[in-house]
């Protein structure tokens, strides 16, 4: 009964969408920087994954999640006029890279993916419309990997 | 006036607005914007939200009776405790804005049969995902709304997202430990 409601209610939520045009003006700064974070989780995994003993299933979860999150923001950041993946602010730079390549504790890894849930929550309060939500999302699935590696 | 209480009388009413923004301050534009604002899709919407966490706390009532003897059984009275006082907090919050809460109905058919512990985590799993599509939704139409109403209502709507998509990732862990998180909750 909600599920459809909400249904209903989404397809007029999607037709009045603000345009592209419209949010070209104000998405790409967090849009990039919320990239750029998901490729610099995806590197500090990278470098945690060998020697992570039994979570590493876990991390390997959490890894795919990251891969999804970065090409959704790809995908956004182009929509809204941004440059293309792979342009300055849209991956990590060389001193990112090398932090995030050092590798982790479970422990430190699991306060990662918090720090990141917060800060992908504020992101999505300077977005608007399907943006914001997407970054919303990205904000809980991120809560939920804290959980996974509790 | 006979219009709804200002917007900073919400927030004490209820534990989804403990960490919003500005929750203490006057909503400035006056009950008339209040009610604007809260037309149309964003009411809609947050009646939404607050009839998944009513169904929501239906079906903890529903599957807790099967899971006694389960270790799952403090998970779910946590899960319950937390739908039925984001529950009540909703529905505190939209009456006191001037709302009717939407009532809850009398039986959700489309949660049955639980006859099973196995089925009573499943249907958990279901509850805080559809609890999560709600409260993205509910989101998702704030990003689209200006005013302080809708700022506040907005991260509510967060705090509410990322809390049952935390918990639907403590009952995967139970019922699906292999793929125990999703992208992209509520979607």
């Amino acid at each position: 009964m909600v599920a459809g409601a909400g249904a209903g209610v989404g397809i007029e939520f999607w037709r009045d969408h603000p345009k592209p045009a419209a949010r070209r003006q104000h998405a790409p700064a967090a849009l990039r920087a919320a990239l750029a974070a998901e490729h610099e989780l995806i590197a500090g995994l990278d470098a945690s994954l060998s020697a992570a003993g039994t979570a590493a299933a876990a991390l390997r979860q959490v890894r795919a999640d990251h891969a999804a999150h970065a090409r959704a923001l790809a995908a956004a950041v182009a929509e809204a006029g941004g440059a293309p993946p792979g342009a300055k602010g849209t991956a990590p730079d060389a001193a990112s890279t090398a932090r995030a390549a050092a590798p982790r504790s479970v422990a430190q890894l699991r306060q990662a993916e918090s720090d990141a849930s917060r800060r992908a929550a504020k992101r999505a309060g300077a977005l608007s419309g399907r943006d914001a939500a997407l970054l919303a999302s990205i904000a809980a699935c991120e809560a939920s990997h804290a959980e996974l590696l509790t | 006036m006979n219009g709804p209480r200002e917007w900073r009388d919400i927030p004490a009413s209820g534990a989804i607005f403990r960490a919003t923004r500005g929750a203490n301050a006057p909503l400035g534009g006056g009950v008339e914007r209040l009610t604007e604002a809260l037309q149309g899709a964003l009411e809609d919407a947050w009646q939404a939200a607050l009839a998944a966490e009513q169904r929501a706390a239906f079906g903890y009532g529903l599957l807790g009776a099967h899971l006694h003897g389960s270790p799952q059984l403090p998970l779910a009275i946590s899960c319950s405790d937390a739908h039925e006082s984001l529950r009540n907090a909703t529905e505190q919050a939209i009456a006191a804005a001037g709302l009717t809460p939407v009532a809850p109905a009398a039986d959700y058919p489309d949660l049955y049969p639980v006859n099973t512990a196995a089925q009573a985590e499943a249907l958990a799993l279901r509850l805080e995902d559809d609890c999560a599509a709600a409260w993205r939704y509910l989101y998702a139409t704030t990003a689209n709304t200006t005013g302080t109403p809708a700022e506040t209502l907005r991260d509510a709507a967060l705090n509410a997202l990322i809390a049952t998509a935390v918990r639907a990732t403590q009952w995967r862990k139970v019922t699906n430990p292999s793929a125990a998180t999703v992208a992209f909750p509520g979607l």
